[in-house]
């Protein structure tokens, strides 16, 4: 097989498994489905140009690393939570939005999980979001955020317990007790 | 992970806002089968794949140009949604791209004035003329269908929408005007040379050597380094020469189009 067929299988095949999840990440952290889409068409655009850096055991993880900065880029400060939010709260558009309408969720609680998200200081959440909404291991958490395993698995920690204690103050109940020491461990989902 | 922290997690998970599983796969989705296909140059569906890469696809250009500038890929996007094929728009008889089509000359007013008086001529249908909108194809040309008022009928078809003043061609200079030496240090294909391009192509089918010849003739009188590249054989069906412009690979690119309807 021809290298040019090589690498055009191999996107093929990268296309096909994860297009869906940079479409999802995209759709959560942008304003509207058409700047998703732009995010979208850079990360693909970029893994085309750059097929051969992409480390076969962590496609997604790279994927997900250039979405993160092409959203960085797009924007700037606090913009970036203010559209997350703006998300939360706005329709999809028209034309081709009954693919993200019949994939959004309105549930009353979990609007309150998502206002208390919004809350905490940007790392945390997105760790957090990383974990449970794109459902990454720590090792490839530690490819989109380029920090350490061991790194991840504190943020994440520390992560949990900000939240629960924004969760608590929301339902004034004292919430999360988890302790708060170091020598806690974290074997959930890493690899 | 304590007891605690997974009650947390499934709480995020429940929180999340867009859930994967309700989005399409490619398969399902003409905007990713688009995107595909503007990237690799290559068809999505099905097996067969044409003999090489076509990095060198009109519209990939310009988005090429500013790829991993996050803040320009909205502009990116926009320019990779054009038409690059700028001698031809092809009329619909419907709204459908099965329908009954007609290949017409573009005119300098834009393809769905340039549509409306094929319809206004009787060619496409009988009646008044419908309402008309302007949809790029992923090769690139004009494709006008009658709608109804609202419909979003590029968006059912998985196209971009072009504006409805949107021109075929890419400059409102006058295809008359003269070849002018170049200014820009860039690079940049003057406007006139452009247009003296398009203009030369719309009069007649060249085929890929004769436009070759042509172009190469126009933009060594006008002093500009640009080359010309026909990067697959024209197919069956599509023996005439149509330019696109690659201001990144500063090259004009040839593509087979079908013969123009006689006007």
């Amino acid at each position: 097989m021809a290298a040019a067929d090589q690498v055009e299988q191999r996107y093929r095949l990268l296309f096909e498994r994860h297009w869906r999840r940079v479409f999802a990440y995209a759709l959560r952290r942008s304003p509207n489905r058409a700047a998703a889409d732009d995010v979208v068409a850079d990360v693909f655009l970029t893994a085309w140009r750059r097929i051969g850096d992409i480390p076969d055991d962590y496609e997604l993880a790279w994927l997900l690393a250039v979405a993160r900065k092409v959203l960085a880029n797009a924007s700037r400060g606090d913009a970036r939570r203010d559209r997350l939010l703006a998300r939360l709260h706005q329709a999809a558009p028209s034309g081709q939005a009954a693919e993200v309408e019949a994939a959004a969720d309105d549930d009353e609680a979990a609007e309150q999980v998502r206002a208390a998200l919004g809350r905490l200081r940007e790392a945390d959440a997105e760790i957090l979001q990383l974990a449970t909404w794109e459902r990454l291991p720590h090792a490839q958490i530690a490819v989109v955020l380029e920090c350490t395993v061991n790194a991840v698995a504190i943020r994440l920690h520390r992560a949990r317990q900000r939240l629960s204690e924004e969760l608590a103050k929301e339902s004034g109940t004292t919430g999360h007790n988890e302790p708060t020491s170091p020598t806690h461990s974290f074997p959930d989902n890493t690899p | 992970m304590s007891d605690t922290d997974r009650e947390l997690d499934n709480l995020l998970r429940a929180a999340n806002p867009i859930d994967e599983g309700g989005l399409p796969m490619p398969s399902e989705s003409p905007s990713a089968q688009l995107l595909y296909e503007k990237i690799t140059g290559t068809p999505y569906g099905g097996s067969a794949r044409r003999p090489q890469r076509r990095w060198k696809g009109l519209g990939l250009a310009a988005l090429l140009a500013v790829a991993g500038g996050g803040a320009a890929a909205a502009a990116a996007y926009a320019i990779s949604s054009h038409v690059t094929t700028h001698l031809a728009v092809t009329c619909y008889g419907a709204p459908s791209l099965e329908s009954h089509a007609l290949v017409v000359p573009a005119e300098a007013a834009g393809p769905v004035a340039t549509c409306s008086r094929a319809w206004a001529d009787g060619r496409l249908g009988t009646g008044p003329v419908p309402l008309l909108v302007a949809c790029a194809t992923p090769q690139g040309v004009a494709a006008v269908l009658p709608s109804a008022l609202g419909a979003d009928v590029c968006g059912q078809l998985g196209l971009p929408a072009l504006p409805a003043g949107a021109s075929s061609f890419s400059s409102t200079t006058a295809p008359t005007a003269p070849p002018t030496p170049p200014t820009d240090a860039a690079g940049t294909l003057p406007p006139a040379v452009r247009d003296a391009i398009i203009e030369d192509l719309r009069s007649t089918c060249s085929t890929s050597a004769d436009a070759e010849r042509a172009i190469t003739k126009l933009l060594v009188k006008a002093n500009v380094k640009w080359t010309v590249v026909t990067p697959t054989p024209f197919p069956t069906g599509r023996p005439c020469a149509s330019p696109g412009f690659d201001e990144d690979g500063k090259r004009v690119v040839l593509t087979g189009i079908p013969p123009l309807s006689p006007p």
